[in-house]
């Protein structure tokens, strides 16, 4: 198992990864502060080593499924940052041509079937992909994300049972950031740690602290092979915390000040910097490059993003975007047989 | 194995190798006609899909080995094996929502609900994933699924087993949703729902199964057309699944008393035909609608407004007559049961005091 | 080292301008990223703006009563930050 502090090029990958999804929350809050993105934003803002540990275990051509608290999620499978931006900016130039907004951003191209609006939703379509990859013998694995909210859903619970029964190519990351709006992970289940619940479905289930990407790595790691062998589905609780509250109307009013910031003391990107100063793997000028790398890309984002034309507002273009047409080419959706 | 294509509805994209996309069917083999019934009539088209398009599969609770709850899938386990007809848990959230993903990945899932009324157990996956995906993700991903479950009353089933439930659908944009009222619709709608890119749910009435009908083989029907099953000048009846049969019914006892009906099948519920309705509504200037669903905001209301806003509302000479089942869950009894649908009676006795209006 | 707006946040979906209430530092002070430095009234609620950036305050120009519509500046704080994001104006033409 490959430790990712240790190799130059996979350390400077991890963090640039991470500090490029932590410098796009942020930007996302100054600009949605700004009165410059519409709607809310559900910001994942000290999550970012789930995401990334989770998305190295993979295969770029693996799938993942995400939620609405998805941006890093599609940060770390790849997506394009421009055009992510460009979306929440409800530019024609983003994923969704400005209509799906933050909730609905996919990117089915490099594996990311999308974020879902409904909590517990993408759960049974990531099972339904792994039936398909299963169907097919490609080989591909898919991640399904949730949160601690969602292992409440019954779509959670349908659907790890089918995926057990079935014994599909599915890996179940649960990222348990403690709160689902504002209730308490601890008011909302009478078991202490979530990955108990693979038991009752006949699986594994693992709780693995989700702000140290490494430890995410391995888990998933396993997980994901298990998967690609045939061996069916895996439960990986990744623990973590969000810095901001669940959206923007949030006033924090169910956690306290000194909560936030004593996990903020516990940044797993700053965690992994030191990781890898004491692997001797960069040198502080790379680790700062890698930061600097994050805050260019992300600036170059906005500034293309926005000087984008917005979203026509055309009634006949609306409408017939709501039915996919019969001669689609392949090329703008998957293909299961190459 | 035949590359079926015709231009009218083209492949979308390129198959499998050797595989047909289900397509219409031009020239080749002619569509011999054989009667079945139209349970027979979907095992075969589903047995015809699941042959020639390895994409396809089907899955739901009990179709495999007990061959599903009406006897629809009855063999079809034996003939193509447990990965591609595949027996599920009691989870509806599950099977839709696996359909929905299964698709979006390339494959033609047709899940089947047990009964139409368990279209609620799946709602989210059916109306805010199934329906929006292709919208929202900007035309980044489609959702080929085809739901298939019975509907309607008749059998005794009460309340939560005898729903048709279309209306609820019709008003989700972004579904596409068919009431084959005849074996060879059942066929032919089938085939274009499969082949259709769109999220498609087919409500086929329980009481149809053991209707017997001409099917030709490789039958289609295309999406969005209806079907004008007989024509005269006293009035239009406009008649959706089971009551399209009733309504021809009605219509030789009308013709015995010389009055001669126009009856139109919608076929599909959305996109809905309407040119064709309108047509046949202007010609003779009376239509009677006739739906099983409770009438209140019923499908067929949705028709009605179609009419009076269109120039065939000048054409009208009475106001528009809905025939629908009652406002009530339905009961148990079978009086209660007939009681609460309209019958061949009913229709007959609507249509016959439209054609005498002034 | 650059002079970083505070600016008025949004905090709802539909808020569209806030009243200024009082500043909870004065110029001088040196602020945290994330920590409350004014209160503002929205929708009868009273909110806190916290700080965006680590730096000095060099100038607040907003007055109790001042009804500011979101994304109007309120004060400046100058960033020792050099490798956050900045402010972004540059960037949105």
């Amino acid at each position: 198992m490959r430790d990712l502090a240790k190799e130059p090029d996979v350390a400077r990958h991890a963090l640039e990864t991470m500090w490029t999804a932590r410098r796009f929350e942020e930007a996302v809050d100054q600009l949605f502060a700004r009165g410059l993105m519409h709607g809310t934003m559900h910001l994942s803002i000290g999550q970012e080593a789930s995401a990334t540990g989770t998305c190295m275990a993979l295969e770029p051509d693996d799938l993942i499924t995400s939620t609405h608290r998805g941006h890093s999620h599609c940060v770390a499978k790849g997506a394009d940052l421009t055009r992510m931006m460009a979306e929440l900016l409800a530019k024609d130039t983003g994923y969704c041509r400005g209509r799906g907004g933050s909730m609905h951003i996919a990117d089915v191209a490099t594996g990311n079937l999308g974020a879902n609006g409904i909590v517990g939703g993408g759960i049974p379509i990531a099972v339904g992909a792994a039936l398909a990859q299963k169907l097919t013998g490609s080989g591909k694995v898919v991640v399904s994300f949730f949160g601690d909210g969602a292992a409440n859903e019954g779509a959670f619970h349908e659907a790890a049972n089918l995926a057990a029964v079935w014994q599909l190519p599915v890996v179940f990351v649960c990222e348990n950031n403690h709160y689902g709006m504002s209730m308490a992970a601890d008011e909302a289940f009478a078991i202490e740690n979530i990955s108990t619940r693979a038991a009752a479905y006949g699986f594994p289930g693992v709780t693995v602290d989700g702000n140290d990407v490494q430890e995410v790595y391995e888990m998933v790691s396993t997980a994901v092979e298990r998967a690609r062998a045939g061996r069916g589905p895996t439960l990986v609780e990744n623990v973590t915390y969000r810095w901001k509250g669940h959206s923007k109307s949030d006033k924090n009013l169910y956690r306290t000040r000194e909560e936030i910031a004593a996990w903020q003391d516990r940044d797993p990107i700053v965690r992994f910097e030191e990781a890898v100063r004491a692997a001797g793997s960069l040198s502080d000028e790379e680790i700062q490059a890698a930061r600097k790398a994050a805050t260019d890309a992300l600036r170059d984002a906005i500034r293309t993003a926005n000087a984008a034309p917005p979203a026509p507002a055309d009634r006949d273009l609306l409408l017939d975007a709501v039915y996919a047409a019969e001669n689609r080419t392949a090329r703008d959706r998957m293909e299961v047989y190459a | 194995m035949t590359t079926i294509e015709t231009s009218e509805n083209p492949t979308d994209g390129p198959g499998p190798a050797g595989s047909a996309v289900a397509a219409p069917i031009s020239g080749g083999e002619a569509g011999e006609a054989r009667e079945l019934t139209y349970a027979e009539s979907v095992r075969e088209t589903l047995a015809d899909l699941l042959e020639t398009d390895e994409r396809v599969f089907i899955m739901g609770e009990d179709i495999g080995v007990y061959g599903g709850a009406f006897g629809v899938t009855t063999g079809l386990l034996e003939r193509f094996g447990r990965e591609r007809v595949r027996d599920t848990p009691i989870s509806e959230i599950a099977i839709v929502g696996a359909g929905v993903g299964a698709a979006i990945c390339g494959l033609r899932p047709v899940v089947e609900l047990q009964f139409s009324d368990f279209v609620t157990c799946a709602m989210d996956q059916i109306v805010n994933q199934a329906a929006k995906i292709h919208f929202m993700l900007g035309g980044a991903a489609q959702v080929p699924m085809v739901i298939r479950a019975p509907a309607g009353s008749g059998t005794g089933a009460a309340g939560q087993h005898s729903q048709s439930p279309e209306a609820w659908f019709a008003h989700v944009p972004g579904l596409k949703v068919v009431m084959p009222a005849t074996p060879a619709d059942a066929a032919g709608l089938l085939r274009a729902a499969v082949a259709d890119p769109n999220p498609v749910i087919v409500f086929e009435h329980k009481l149809l199964y053991k209707q017997k009908g001409e099917v030709p083989r490789n039958h289609f029907v295309p999406l969005g057309k209806a079907d004008v099953r007989r024509r005269g000048q006293a009035l239009t009846i406009v008649a959706t699944s089971v009551m399209v049969g009733k309504s021809l019914a009605a219509a030789d006892e009308l013709a015995a008393e010389g009055i001669e009906v126009t009856v139109v099948d919608p076929r599909t519920i959305t996109p809905l035909d309407d040119a064709t309705i309108l047509a046949e509504v202007a010609a003779t200037g009376r239509a009677l609608l006739v739906q099983e669903a409770p009438r209140t905001a019923g499908f067929v209301a949705e028709i009605a407004a179609r009419i009076t806003e269109s120039d065939t509302f000048h054409a009208l000479k009475a106001p528009i007559v809905r025939l629908c089942g009652l406002d009530a869950p339905m009961a148990y009894a079978p009086e209660l049961e007939k009681a609460s649908v309209p019958q061949v009676p009913d229709i007959v006795a609507a249509a016959r005091q439209l054609a005498k209006g002034a | 080292m650059p002079e970083v707006p505070i600016r008025m946040p949004k905090m709802s979906m539909t808020m569209e301008e806030g009243e200024f209430n009082n500043w909870l530092i004065s110029v001088g002070d040196t602020v945290t990223k994330g920590q409350p430095v004014a209160i503002v009234m929205t929708d009868k609620v009273e909110m806190e703006v916290e700080s965006e950036v680590e730096g000095k305050v060099t100038r607040l120009t907003a007055q109790e009563g001042d009804v500011i519509p979101v994304g109007g500046e309120l004060g400046f704080v100058e960033s020792n930050e050099d490798e956050g994001l900045g402010d972004l104006s540059d960037l949105l033409g």
